[in-house]
């Protein structure tokens, strides 16, 4: 018996780092290819011009993928076109309306979760019926109500239409039904009313939920091109995407300075990810999004 | 929370003082509507600048960056039904007919006949070609759009490699391009004759030049299944199958291969030509020399597909459109015309033009070739009909599934029944 132990503990601990070796082999190769088009987009950027023509290879373990030296000037170019102006418009765009969401979603998610009221579930299915809407066949009733409020070429008319969302409605309702009832009933004998309910107690719980809905309706507002371009009449609400759309040319290909462009974009993105990370993680595992 | 709201306002008040101010107190402020990016927009911004620097009526034009065509069209459409349109906009000829069903463009001929319009013999000096695209079909001849610039789709040659397969020009007929595909396809070295550009344009292009068309005689409908748009299928068909031709493996990439000599014709909008200058100017091969030539053809003459958009004015006051056309008049005089095409290599709209580009033309002598071609060809536009943007789709998928292997008859046939179904004239 103990013969056998230790012979399994032998082949466990031989077989343990080649399990290792190929499990970090696996992880390895799906994140260098989820981190390729990344990598292509940085090295593309670093071409000169003449570069982005010539030095043609999609693998990079061939020198040809990537630039003799660093050009520095598509970056320059970029900036200079005033790209800058459109990241803090995009910004400030995101803020406000995922301010908006939140204030809007939270509550109602809530309300359908815990609060009994008449016709509650014909209004969840309605609400819950309006994902089945494509989203481009909301655009011209949704400008011609921004219209109607006087608020084309404005930052009313680029955030207020997005401050509502089923998707999180019904995201955030799932979480909050799984709170136990007794914390509820704690907070009701403590004198919660149903605002310091929301605040104190829900909140608090759905970080993690919540750091995914601000992750995901950052990324759909920064990367939004076609409402931006119906409400801008001019150039003080344009945001980083349609400063990067300004980036393609009608006859030519000037990709080295598309990528610069597109850098400068995806990078506050990346930043917004890499802080919210571990919580949108462990949101998704958990509710088995993909 | 509270610090949070100052923290926005103070960012809400930069951003407001840091935004371009609207143009006031002029006697009429334009807006116009364009889809140039980069270098051409800088070119057309500095016209519009001159333009309201030195017009004598006050007029303000105010250039706003509206996306590519289809964005603009669905700004447009957005802008129709909620009321918020600008005075000027760019527009293909199918697009300017939407926009006058809506009611929304103003019949430009009273304007160009008018006092403040062309004389006859201003109007002689204009491409006749160009002139006739913006009448519409649809509404009785109306002039939906004016332009302001136009390219054609053209061949790409390598001057030097066709003397060192011992061809001292461009082929002028399919069966010699066909003949010169063969002679520069070596599959050792990774050349091929031509690559194709699987666009409806291009396809056009090809048609036209073997005599026929995509659409009936009275142009009123779609025909795809006339002798030559199956002949211009099969033949590249063909070629692609014998391995004489390849398809464009991305978009430009024809560009970069044109340059770094793996292809030796390819066929493109003559607008191009800065691009393949400047990629062959960079190429680590060295520069060779290069020319431009229509498509080969079976017609008596050559054929040229000219095509581009032109501005549409949006109706308004009659003070606002006669403005919006005065800036239009304006573009087309010959200085701005020279100017606009040094800085888009569009071509002009008017033969006069050409004094004024004299340096231009000598330093440029692919734009040049193209720029002739327009006295010594017959020029042709594509179909203005209803569901076009759709059908120049279905055309490269019928196309793709040729090469692909699909017998002609049959993708022709059924690009036929798409194209009665996108136009509605059928079922």
């Amino acid at each position: 018996m103990g013969e056998k132990s230790v012979l399994l503990k032998t082949l466990t601990w031989r077989r343990q780092p080649l399990s290792l070796v190929l499990r970090w082999l696996t992880v390895g190769f799906f994140a260098l290819l989820t981190l390729f088009p990344l990598i292509w987009m940085g090295a593309t950027a670093l071409k000169s011009p003449a570069e982005v023509m010539t030095r043609l290879s999609a693998n990079p373990f061939n020198p040809q993928f990537w630039p003799t030296e660093p050009w520095w000037p598509n970056f320059q170019v970029v900036w200079l076109s005033g790209i800058g102006r459109g990241l803090l418009t995009s910004v400030f765009l995101s803020v406000i309306t995922v301010s908006g969401l939140l204030v809007t979603t939270i509550p109602a998610a809530y309300a359908f979760a815990r609060l009994e009221f008449a016709g509650k579930n014909w209004v969840y299915s309605a609400v819950i019926a309006t994902l089945m809407i494509p989203e481009t066949v909301t655009f011209i009733p949704n400008f011609l109500t921004v219209a109607s409020l006087h608020w084309v070429d404005t930052w009313q008319g680029m955030t207020v239409p997005f401050m509502a969302n089923a998707f999180y409605i019904f995201f955030l309702n799932q979480y909050i039904r799984q709170i136990p009832q007794e914390l509820f009933d704690a907070a009701a004998i403590d004198g919660a009313g149903t605002l310091r309910t929301i605040l104190r107690l829900v909140i608090p719980l759905l970080s993690g939920p919540l750091a995914t809905v601000i992750f995901l309706e950052v990324l759909a507002s920064w990367n939004s091109l076609l409402w931006p371009l119906l409400i801008s009449q001019s150039a003080a609400w344009r945001p980083v995407a349609i400063a990067l759309a300004r980036f393609t040319s009608e006859e030519g290909s000037q990709l080295g300075l598309r990528m610069a462009a597109s850098l400068f974009a995806i990078l506050p993105m990346l930043i917004v990810f890499l802080i919210l990370q571990r919580r949108i993680t462990e949101t998704l595992v958990r509710s088995g999004i993909r | 929370m509270r610090s949070l709201l100052l923290l926005g306002i103070v960012f809400s008040l930069v951003l407001e003082s840091c935004s371009p101010s609207r143009p006031q107190g002029h006697a009429i402020d334009l807006t116009f509507w364009y889809q140039h990016t980069q270098s051409r927009a800088q070119a057309m911004e500095r016209l519009i600048h001159q333009f309201n620097q030195t017009n004598p009526w006050a007029i303000h034009v105010h250039g706003e960056f509206s996306g590519n065509y289809s964005e603009t069209f669905s700004k447009m459409a957005a802008g129709i039904a909620g009321g918020v349109l600008p005075d000027l906009v760019v527009a293909y000829q199918t697009d300017a007919d939407v926009y006058r069903e809506a009611g929304a463009l103003v019949n430009l001929t009273p304007f160009v006949t008018g006092t403040a319009g062309f004389s006859t013999q201003e109007l002689a000096d204009f491409v006749p070609g160009f002139l006739k695209q913006d009448l519409s079909r649809r509404f009785s001849g109306e002039r939906l759009g004016w332009p302001i610039n136009r390219s054609a789709e053209v061949l790409y040659y390598n001057k030097d490699w066709l003397h060192r397969l011992g061809l001292s020009r461009p082929p002028s007929t399919w069966e010699e391009f066909a003949r010169d595909c063969r002679l520069a396809t070596k599959k050792s070295l990774g050349t091929v004759g031509y690559e194709i550009r699987n666009d409806a344009s291009n396809i056009f292009a090809q048609v036209i030049s073997r005599g026929g068309s995509f659409s009936t005689p009275d142009h009123r409908a779609f025909n795809f299944t006339n002798p030559q748009v199956r002949a211009t299928f099969a033949f590249l068909a063909k070629l692609y199958r014998e391995g004489f031709a390849a398809k464009v493996a991305e978009k430009y990439a024809d560009q970069a291969d044109f340059a770094n000599q793996k292809v030796l014709f390819v066929m493109d909008s003559s607008s191009g030509i800065p691009f393949y200058e400047k990629a062959i100017k960079t190429s680590p091969l060295g520069h060779f020399a290069w020319g431009i030539a229509p498509l080969p053809h079976s017609t008596a003459q050559p054929v040229l597909n000219v095509y581009g958009a032109s501005i549409s004015v949006i109706k308004s006051t009659p003070e606002r459109e006669l403005a919006a056309w005065r800036f239009l008049r304006w573009m087309s005089e010959p200085a701005q015309q020279a100017a606009w095409v040094e800085a888009s290599n569009y071509f002009p709209v008017r033969f006069s033009t050409a004094g004024q580009l004299t340096p231009y033309l000598a330093a440029h002598p692919p734009f040049a070739q193209a720029f002739s071609l327009l006295k010594t060809c017959q020029l042709e536009s594509e179909p203005v009909l209803s569901g076009y943007e759709q059908v120049r789709d279905a055309i490269s998928s019928a196309l793709n599934a040729v090469l692909e292997g699909a017998p002609v008859t049959l993708a022709t046939a059924y690009l036929q029944k798409q194209a009665e179904l996108f136009s509605g004239s059928r079922g």
